[in-house]
């Protein structure tokens, strides 16, 4: 419990003979927020589901909190991605339903499934859902179907789902990069919000660097697979920037 | 090798007019016959058979109803086992889909007579012949319909902790319930018309009366057949397309 941290040791992927993560390491202490950048195609969202095993990383180790995720099996695993949630470029939320049962869906892994599968979630567990919505300004459209929200709605949606599912570690895929400047601001100030009150450890990858610079600890930069910069917003110097975004394709 | 094959088909075509007998000849006669029983046809009457008729068409629809409700019903989960989304390296697949194919290639009147011969003649024999049909094109189309559906939802699901179950249920199935249940629907209508027919093979349903009609040549009676049928098809596609106009508009 001294040392709470996410620790990632030698992770590598590979896709059909193409390297996708060649050794990647890092740790980063519980209650930090660290925006992953790069161009695309160098490996930030499979380095992130690889994180929550939506992907199987082929060698290396991933750790938090004294768990060996890579070893994690059936219900476990189930555990684990639901201590450590994940919202998405594209929301990836259940877009003909409403917001109020997407919400819900965050209490999936606490909740028995039968009764789920028919839609029955305790009278508790909406009130606190409804909750959440209004919280980020969502009550009206609670009984909404998601599907004719604007994006930063359902990007709110899937903050909200994820506040339901209670998780102590976020991965955040490019959660901003379909918003406008308006929505970009409200759903970071939400991520930033999530770790500072709530220590939620953040993994955010983003490919604004200024996004990265205003609201992260720390900016890892990925390169071809690699982590080719570890440091503060303030050395990311304009040259160590270019030697991100350089490298050979 | 092309004009080999043109010649082939020729050669085909012509022996099939000759088998056949097609001959101008022929159809003038034909022809004078079908003006004359127009001429019967006029005014339809019931022949005092009208709640009789109305009873057997009231059968019709409901064996329509039940073969559909009973396909639907099979084919859910018989369509979502038949996806790899839901059951990857499923072995059992292929046979299912080859049975579905074989079972879908068949004729609903040849089942029907397959029916009437192992179940005995009525009503149940026409269920069971339209639902064989439409099981398999159902299931088959569910499973195309759930291979096809986005990954998208399947992801967030998963990614809040999910279950298989769980997963299917929110990640694929609102995704492909309101197609379903179109085809469904879809499926509905033409059992009506391919209900009408059952009949004829002893399989229940108003095509009973028409062939007896046809047969003693009652022609008054024939047309007031047709007319309620007509009338029943058109009032069931009605429905069954503003059903289908309203899954459209809530999904
Ligand atoms: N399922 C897959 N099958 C094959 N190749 C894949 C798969 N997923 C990712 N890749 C490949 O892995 C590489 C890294 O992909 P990844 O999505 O991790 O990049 P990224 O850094 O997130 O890029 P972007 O900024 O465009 O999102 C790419 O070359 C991609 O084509
Ligand atoms: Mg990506």
């Amino acid at each position: 419990m001294a040392h709470r941290a996410l620790t990632i040791d030698g992770l590598r992927k590979a896709y059909g003979g193409k390297t996708v993560l060649d050794g990647v390491s890092f740790e980063v202490p519980a209650g930090q927020m660290v925006g992953i950048v790069g161009r695309s195609g160098a490996g930030k969202s499979t380095l992130l589901r690889c994180i929550n095993r939506l992907v199987e990383a082929d060698a290396g180790a991933i750790g938090w909190d004294g768990l060996d995720v890579r070893a994690l099996q059936g219900g476990a695993l189930l555990d684990w991605r639901a201590r450590c949630g994940m919202i998405f470029q594209q929301f990836q939320l259940v877009d003909r339903m409403d917001a109020l049962t997407n919400v819900l869906l965050g209490s999936v892994r606490r909740r028995r499934t039968l009764p789920l599968l028919f839609r029955v979630f305790p009278a508790a567990d909406r009130a606190k859902a409804l909750e959440l919505l209004q919280q980020l300004d969502l009550g009206p459209q609670a009984g909404q179907t998601v599907k004719t929200l604007s994006g930063g709605q359902q990007q709110r949606v899937a903050i909200a789902k994820v506040l339901m599912q209670g998780v102590e570690v976020l991965l955040a895929d490019e959660p901003v990069s379909s918003l406008d400047p308006e929505n970009t601001r409200i759903v970071m100030d939400q991520l930033r919000h999530l770790q500072r009150t709530g220590g939620v450890t953040v993994l955010c990858n983003l490919h604004n660097l200024e996004v990265a610079r205003s609201y992260c600890d720390r900016v890892l930069g990925l390169s071809q697979g690699r982590l080719v910069f570890d440091g503060s917003p303030q050395e990311l110097t304009a040259g160590r920037e270019e030697s991100i975004y350089a490298g050979a394709r | 090798m092309n004009r080999l094959l043109w010649l082939a088909f020729a050669a085909f075509s012509a022996y099939a007019f000759w088998a056949v007998d097609l001959w101008p000849g022929r159809i003038w006669p034909g022809l004078g016959k079908l003006a004359r029983i127009s001429a019967e046809l006029v005014p339809p009457d019931a022949g005092g058979q009208f709640l009789t008729l109305v009873f057997s068409l009231l059968e019709t629809l409901g064996i329509a109803l039940a073969a559909t409700v009973m396909a639907a019903v099979l084919a859910f989960p018989l369509g979502l086992l038949g996806s790899a989304k839901v059951l990857p390296n499923w072995l059992w697949r292929w046979p299912l889909r080859r049975g579905m194919d074989l079972s879908r290639s068949i004729d609903a009147l040849l089942w029907a007579l397959l029916f009437v011969n192992a179940v005995g003649l009525g009503p149940f024999a026409g269920v069971m012949a339209l639902m064989m049909v439409d099981l398999s094109t159902l299931a088959k189309l569910f499973s195309e319909a759930v291979d096809h559906s986005s990954p998208g939802p399947v992801e967030g699901v998963l990614a809040a902790g999910g279950n298989r179950w769980e997963v299917v249920r929110f990640g694929i199935l609102p995704q492909v319930l309101p197609a379903f249940a179109a085809q469904a629907l879809y499926y509905l209508e033409s059992n009506v018309r391919h209900a009408t027919i059952l009949g004829v093979v002893g399989a229940g349903g108003i095509g009973m009366h028409l062939t007896d009609q046809l047969r003693v040549n009652e022609w008054q009676q024939v047309s007031m057949t047709i007319l309620l049928i007509l009338a029943s098809v058109t009032a069931v596609d009605r429905l069954s397309r503003w059903a289908r106009s309203e899954l459209e508009r809530g999904s």
